[in-house]
């Protein structure tokens, strides 16, 4: 009897704590009405966005609002689809060298000067400048006359030709199936040359002009970024919105609060909210989710003790719980048991490796190291970062096998697993830049790499030489595909990764909000989307 | 910077008797940890994790954002609280009393040149201080005590130099100077026995602050290595659950405060007996 | 007198040196290649060499510091590797914030600790003296960051009375400022409450006080014109040496409230190697506790002159 009583006012207690979870008030049900015109987007940020500038930034949030303002010559669509951007046609030469593009002749950048080919020749040159330092310049390197012009042997990149003011053409040094990719990333967007000399480049980051849907209206650091409908815009009638406006300084959970009280319109989920959210019927229609083209996985050093050895990299990949690290991301996305994700062109089917304790001390007492030995994981430091590093640690402390866990910053770390013999173990994820499957095993596994971003400096000449063998056939030929297939199979047999998750995205929108949708590689194109009431 | 006392004796010793009550709890626990719990505090223990669980059954506070028990984590933190206190305070105690001695009864340029090194160190802002050096050597149990110890000596520093000033006048140190005996036995055998008493007061309030600041490193994300349990580390992986599972803020932020609280009690009761047995 | 100023003087503008060859030595330091702060996690190694020589990393230590102080001395402060914007520009940005906060939660406290320190001075040797000194010793043990937790929890999300941290950007108490000024304040309230009480109580106490109170004079004017101004003295020093503490707890606050100030600054800038923005910041600080504890020096030089033999 005292028992219950205790857990009675135990429950009571609990239910004093508890906090609602309403969703935000809801209007007319939606039907199929035609979009409407008006209204302000709201969104929140916990920080301003690094970048505005197409040039510097590389991560989500800056992408985001450099879509919002700028243009590629091709875009994707819905999925991950090439389709025209600023450009109306073009053309590829037999041999895949020479591309050329007729450009759109009613674009107009927000100032209302006309956009021209010249527009393109300088955005593109801009990304190559050295004192630009950007990360996107290496996509642009297979351009002919762009080392030249990196190193300041040339004022201009030949590669880049404008022979007439709606065309303009590229000379490649080697046949590149992905160059209409590169040209979709936002580095490539094309930007107002005018407001680049007129602002300089650091300060265009403030000041950025492009042919974008939105122009930016007003920007106070750490307060608020407004960007407004650009009325010049070449596709008409778009954006509906009249305004993005964001406000900076949110954290999530102040995110998740003010979007249940209606005051923002979209909201990523908390972490600790969302079983009981995805138990509410009422905010089934409000969720937006997508599986990423990522992976996120466990690297093994190849040259490091005792990870130079199959069967210990294999003991990893049996002894890891992956079930679990799905439940520590609440289900969120799928379990890896390969290098590509499910979602990615020519992906196809491999056998990954059970989660089997037993076998993995099996496989650990094959390779004499029957009882165990100590290491250390390498993993960002953010909170969310380090439960599933927890998580490895513990399944692998019941193998025999005691990890140190290294948390560091993310710099830190891309710096710390370039070097060879620096880290044996690591936690990273890979992003897809493009949705081709070289992406993955060219940049991560193929033994070249090993300066930038092989990180397990795994080399495999059999591996290497598939991997070469596919990269310049074209994307419709069918023996590309099956070359990285292969390929991938060889490389999960050696098991230099123990890949975990493919994590999904996904976010709560208002019931307002209309034509939302979550895109594998880029943040949501806003331009399309418009607001009920 | 003296620190004043309670008034009077019986306040005093009732303030101590108090704080060595809950020191002594801490103590306890942290001892006995392995035997007040039956789990492992870095073992997963939840079949399925879906979300912490509540206090009850199996687990008396429930378990964590990992799945792992909170009270195993309470209790084997009480023992990473204690000794990264303990160690920092000793570091910052030897630190800053050979300073406060030396500068005392040197005097003279060693006494400004040290005073000045306090000043400098004092003007820092500490925690910022604190988190530049945690991110240049790599953190362990034995790195982050090291850290604040040498962050915080200044006030033994200045409180044994304020001492000494006026030790160094008495009689017996005269006597001592003018019989030509070394500077190093002065220091040791007539002016450090006299500094004492407020060392220890110092020793009690010092444990407590160092509590308080791995506290704040761990919060930061700074303090001992994962999966170590450290209080501080425990209420900023929580933080975010704090809608859904509020106790797993609220326990180990109190432990927190109820280390800090006794080690206070034990440090302002000790004062007025300190000076009691001085005079 | 203008000896002790001119000694006083000099002996912050050595401190302020030592102080920048500890930020430049500390944070050249720190391990991480800062060439990758900019570039980024998918640079190749031509354009990491690239940007540490266009940033003039290579070059021997003494010359860096030196090109430092240089630069220092015209206020560049250099760019901050995380934004490209001017360090000087994102401080003078995130001031503001800081300056808001630390003096809202600095006037409630000290106001606040000034009125029960004096009210409850009187009455010394009570139950009440006890309580206060209970009372006070416990408050000043409560974390920060877990009061800060705790508040929100309360107020926020249970009672919907507050906005869950951000930032308002303006004076109401009734926005955004209050449960950080709150968290911050009420330490700073027990502080000054425990040291009002126990200095002007012994004020109080003492024979002089006594005497005059025996003369009849109202006990109003007894407090006000005699007992605090005694007082006074070494409250305007702890005022001075709050200063660094409170740039201390500005760090915790402001990370717990997700504040945009100078303290959740710096902790960004150190996580993200994050090199000008971290000097930046810390030298910054550093300045504004010299500066004010040269003020409160030389004030208390003038107050009290026995100061300026020492």
């Amino acid at each position: 009897m005292r028992r219950l009583a205790w857990l009675l006012a135990l429950g009571a207690l609990a239910a004093a704590c508890a906090v609602p979870l309403d969703p935000p008030p809801s209007g007319a049900p939606a039907g199929d009405e035609p979009p409407r015109s008006g209204g302000v987007l709201r969104l929140g940020d916990a920080e301003d966005p690094r970048y505005l500038d197409p040039a510097r930034g590389y991560d989500v949030v800056s992408w985001s609002f450099e879509q919002m303002l700028f243009n590629t010559l091709v875009e994707y669509d819905q999925g991950t689809n090439i389709v025209p951007g600023l450009v109306e046609t073009w053309t590829t030469s037999p041999d895949g060298r020479h591309l050329s593009f007729r450009l759109r002749h009613d674009v107009v950048f927000s100032t209302g000067r006309p956009f021209t080919a010249a527009d393109v020749k300088f955005s593109l040159e801009r990304l190559l400048k050295p004192s630009i330092h950007s990360q996107g310049a290496e996509f642009f390197h297979g351009l002919e006359g762009a080392t030249d012009y990196i190193a300041g042997a040339a004022k201009e990149v030949r590669g880049i030709r404008v022979p007439a003011p709606d065309r303009v053409e590229f000379d490649l040094i080697g046949i590149d199936p992905l160059f209409l990719h590169k040209l979709a990333m936002p580095f490539a967007a094309v930007v107002d040359r005018e407001a680049v000399e007129r602002f300089g480049d650091d300060d265009f980051n403030a000041h950025p002009v492009g042919t974008g849907a939105f122009v930016l209206q007003e920007w106070v650091y750490g307060q608020r970024l407004r960007l407004a409908r650009n009325p010049r815009y070449f596709r008409a009638g778009r954006p509906y919105l009249d305004a993005v406006e964001a406000t900076i300084g949110v954290s999530p959970q102040l995110a998740w609060l003010k979007y249940q009280r209606g005051e923002l319109d979209v909201a990523t989920i908390p972490p600790a909210e969302y079983h009981r959210v995805l138990a509410d019927p009422r905010y089934r229609p409000l969720l937006i989710s997508r599986t990423t083209l990522r992976t996120n996985y466990l690297g093994l050093n190849c040259e490091v003790a005792p990870f130079d050895r199959v069967a210990v990299r294999q003991a990893m990949n049996l002894a890891i719980n992956k079930q679990r690290l799905l439940e520590l991301a609440d289900g969120q996305g799928a379990i890896a048991n390969s290098i590509l994700p499910p979602d990615m062109p020519g992906a196809g089917p491999v056998a990954g490796y059970p989660h089997d304790p037993e076998a993995a001390r099996l496989k650990l007492g094959e390779a004499g190291l029957a009882d165990g030995f100590e290491t250390t994981l390498w993993a960002y430091r953010d909170p969310e970062a380090l439960r599933p590093a927890q998580s490895i640690q513990e399944d692998l402390h019941l193998i025999g096998v005691t990890v140190n866990l290294k948390p560091v910053d993310f710099p830190a770390l891309i710096e710390a697993v370039r070097h060879p013999g620096t880290v044996s173990l690591f936690l990273l994820g890979w992003e897809a830049d493009f949705p081709d499957p070289s992406n993955f095993l060219t940049v991560l596994l193929h033994s070249r790499s090993r300066d930038t971003n092989n990180n397990t400096f795994y080399a495999n000449p059999e591996v290497d030489h598939l991997l070469d063998e596919a990269e310049p056939l074209l994307v419709n030929d069918p023996r590309r595909f099956r070359l990285f297939h292969e390929a991938e199979v060889l490389v999960m047999r050696d098991a230099p990764w123990v890949p975990l998750l493919h994590p999904a995205g996904s976010a709560v929108r208002h019931p307002r909000v209309r034509d939302l949708e979550l895109h594998p590689l880029r943040p949501s194109r806003v331009e399309g989307v418009w607001l009920a009431w | 910077m003296a620190l004043t006392g309670l008034g009077s004796a019986r306040r005093s010793r009732r303030f101590l008797a108090a704080g060595v009550v809950l020191v002594g709890a801490l103590t306890l626990v942290a001892l006995a940890a392995p035997w007040l719990t039956a789990y492992d505090p870095d073992a997963i223990v939840v079949a399925l994790y879906r979300g912490p669980l509540g206090p009850g059954g199996a687990h008396p506070l429930g378990t964590d954002t990992l799945g792992r028990d909170v009270w195993a984590r309470l209790a084997y933190g009480a023992r990473t609280s204690l000794f990264v206190g303990a160690l920092a305070m000793a570091i910052s105690l030897l630190i800053g009393t050979a300073v406060g001695l030396v500068a005392g009864y040197f005097g003279g340029l060693v006494d400004a040149a040290l005073m000045w090194v306090v000043d400098l160190v004092l003007t820092m802002p500490s925690l910022l201080l604190l988190i530049v050096l945690a991110t240049i050597l790599p953190p362990s149990i034995l790195t982050i005590p090291l850290v604040i110890g040498i962050i915080g000596w200044t006030t033994f520093a200045r409180t044994v130099r304020g001492e000494v000033l006026t030790l160094r006048e008495r009689d017996y140190v005269q006597a001592a100077r003018a019989l030509g005996a070394a500077n190093a036995r002065i220091i040791v055998r007539h002016l450090l026995p006299g500094v004492l008493p407020g060392v220890v007061v110092l020793a009690a309030l010092g444990m407590s602050g160092a509590i308080v600041v791995d506290a704040g490193l761990s919060y930061l994300g700074l303090g001992v290595p994962l999966p170590t349990p450290s209080w501080g580390r425990m209420v900023s992986d929580s933080q975010t659950y704090i809608a859904v599972a509020p106790w797993l803020v609220f326990a180990p932020g109190l432990s927190i405060a109820l280390a800090v609280v006794g080690f206070n009690l034990i440090g302002h009761g000790l004062i007025d007996l300190v000076e009691r047995r001085q005079a | 007198m203008t000896g002790y100023v001119v000694r006083r003087v000099l002996r912050a503008i050595t401190t302020l040196l030592g102080t920048t060859l500890i930020i430049f030595v500390l944070v050249r330091v720190v391990p991480a290649d800062p060439a990758v702060s900019i570039a980024g996690p998918k640079a190749d190694p031509e354009t990491l060499a690239m940007i540490r020589k266009d940033l003039g990393l290579d070059d021997p230590l003494v010359v860096q510091y030196g090109r430092y102080l240089g630069r220092l001395a015209r206020g560049d402060f250099g760019r901050s590797y995380m934004s490209g914007r001017r360090v000087a520009e994102v401080i003078a940005d995130r001031l503001p914030a800081t300056a808001l906060l630390a003096t809202t939660s600095l006037a409630l406290g000290f106001l606040a600790g000034l009125v029960v320190g004096i009210v409850t001075a009187a009455r010394r040797g009570s139950a009440i003296d006890v309580a206060v000194l209970l009372g006070t010793l416990v408050g000043l043990s409560i974390p920060t960051f877990w009061l800060g937790n705790i508040l929100i929890y309360e107020f926020s999300y249970r009672l919907h009375l507050l906005p869950l941290g951000g930032y308002g950007g303006d004076w109401r108490l009734d926005s955004h400022l209050l449960l950080p000024a709150a968290t911050l304040g009420i330490g700073e309230f027990f502080f000054y409450a425990r040291f009002v009480h126990t200095n002007v109580g012994g004020t109080l106490a003492s024979d002089y006080i006594r005497t005059a109170r025996a003369k009849g004079v109202p006990p109003g004017r007894l407090y006000f014109m005699h007992a605090l101004r005694n007082a006074l003295i070494p409250i305007v020093t702890l005022l001075g040496l709050d200063i660094a503490a409170l740039m201390s707890g500005v760090v915790l606050t402001e990370t717990v409230f997700n504040w945009p100030g100078l303290g959740r600054l710096a902790v960004q800038a150190v996580f993200s190697l994050d090199v000008p923005l971290v000097s930046g910041t810390v030298l910054f600080s550093a300045v504004l506790v010299l500066f004010a504890n040269l003020v409160v020096d030389l004030l208390y030089g003038v107050i009290d002159p026995r100061v300026q033999r020492g």
